[in-house]
């Protein structure tokens, strides 16, 4: 039996495991044929949209994996539009709106508010959260 | 109704420990992972085997591998993988992350 | 939109992490739309409760006053953990108003009632 998932990933990329956990557990769903609602980042997770990320080489690059997973199979990745403001994830609307001269967040992930995860936690069979180890 | 706990912090963290005991139930699922799996070496994670109905235990194998720590323990702990990590997901009604 | 039991659970004290803030702000935007919103505060997560906080000194958002605009949003009890004010020295007559102390018992069905557990 098949179930629909939201995935929530409160860490940011290499500053916590989160990020890496929370990819491998949604492709697993995937993989098994679940079907993934959304994945919503929140808190430092937001910083999983930036793509200015420039890990070296030979280190995973979480934004790279996110993105290509979402479009891989037209994910909704939805970054929180308030954490990620403070913290300088903008896309191009935003950028305008706050009268900044550069954006960071690519299409494939969208910015919404926390309505949607709260959204998310009433269809969703299981909601399943990624925060930072100790 | 049963309930997937999933822990990511070590041992050094005691609060967290404290009050995950607090609200495992007959018939409860543990999965450590990430630095929880570090509760492979502590004794905390023995006192918990040797309740009257303990919770059944799970460690996601590529985090306990990453850290160092045996791929086998004397305890009755299950080493998964991610695929395992998202049926339990399934098979438990609920999960809750301790974090 | 189905309501849901949401279990909001803080850890940390506020203003030295963001932790706090975002904790309050899905409380909040939770209660907009309507959810059952616990709010259980664990450990130094009882700091948050304290009275006559004044966030100006540090120019920071006034903690207290989102805090007060919680019953607003129809979340009128502050719940936390009684052992934790013991350990942290703290005495319940310097916590704000809508708080009230809980036991372990009772945390537990906090969780088991819960659809959602939202640790911060």
């Amino acid at each position: 039996m098949t179930k629909l998932f939201t995935i929530v990933v409160h860490g940011g990329p290499f500053t916590s495991q989160a990020s890496y956990s929370a990819l491998q557990f949604t492709l697993a769903c995937l993989d098994a044929g679940h079907t993934v609602h959304r994945v919503f980042f929140y808190q430092d997770g937001v910083n999983n949209g930036n793509a200015l990320l420039s890990p070296p080489q030979d280190e995973m690059n979480l934004h790279s994996q996110w993105k290509a997973l979402g479009n891989t199979y037209s994910l909704d990745l939805v970054v929180c539009i308030a954490a990620a403001a403070r913290r300088g994830i903008v896309n191009t609307d935003e950028a305008q709106r706050h009268n900044k001269p550069n954006h960071n967040l690519p299409a494939g992930f969208e910015l919404a508010g926390l309505g949607q995860l709260v959204e998310a936690c009433t269809v969703s069979d299981r909601v399943i959260n990624f925060g930072t180890s100790d | 109704m049963s309930t997937l706990h999933t822990l990511n912090q070590s041992p050094a963290n005691t609060e967290i420990w404290s009050r995950l005991c607090l609200t495992i139930e007959t018939g409860d699922s543990l999965l450590l992972f990430e630095n929880g799996v570090y509760y492979l070496s502590h004794p905390r994670l023995e006192a918990l085997t040797t309740l009257a109905t303990p919770p059944h235990l799970y460690v996601l194998a590529p985090d306990a591998r990453a850290r160092g720590l045996e791929q086998a323990s004397h305890l009755p702990v299950e080493f998964i993988d991610y695929p395992r990590f998202v049926s339990l997901s399934c098979e438990n009604d609920k999960v809750i992350a301790w974090y | 939109m189905k309501q849901q039991h949401i279990l909001i659970v803080n850890q940390h004290a506020p203003y030295g992490s963001a932790k706090a803030y975002e904790a309050l702000d899905l409380a909040l935007a939770a209660a907009t739309f309507d959810q059952h919103v616990d709010l259980l505060f664990l450990g130094a997560g009882c700091y948050q409760l304290i009275q006559a906080q004044n966030s100006n000194a540090i120019e920071a958002k006034s903690f207290s006053k989102m805090m007060a605009a919680l019953p607003v949003y129809g979340i009128d009890t502050l719940l936390y953990e009684q052992d934790s004010l013991t350990k942290l020295g703290l005495k319940a007559s310097q916590l704000a108003a809508p708080c009230k102390a809980v036991t372990h018992d009772e945390i537990a069905s906090l969780y088991q009632q819960a659809d959602h557990v939202f640790h911060f």
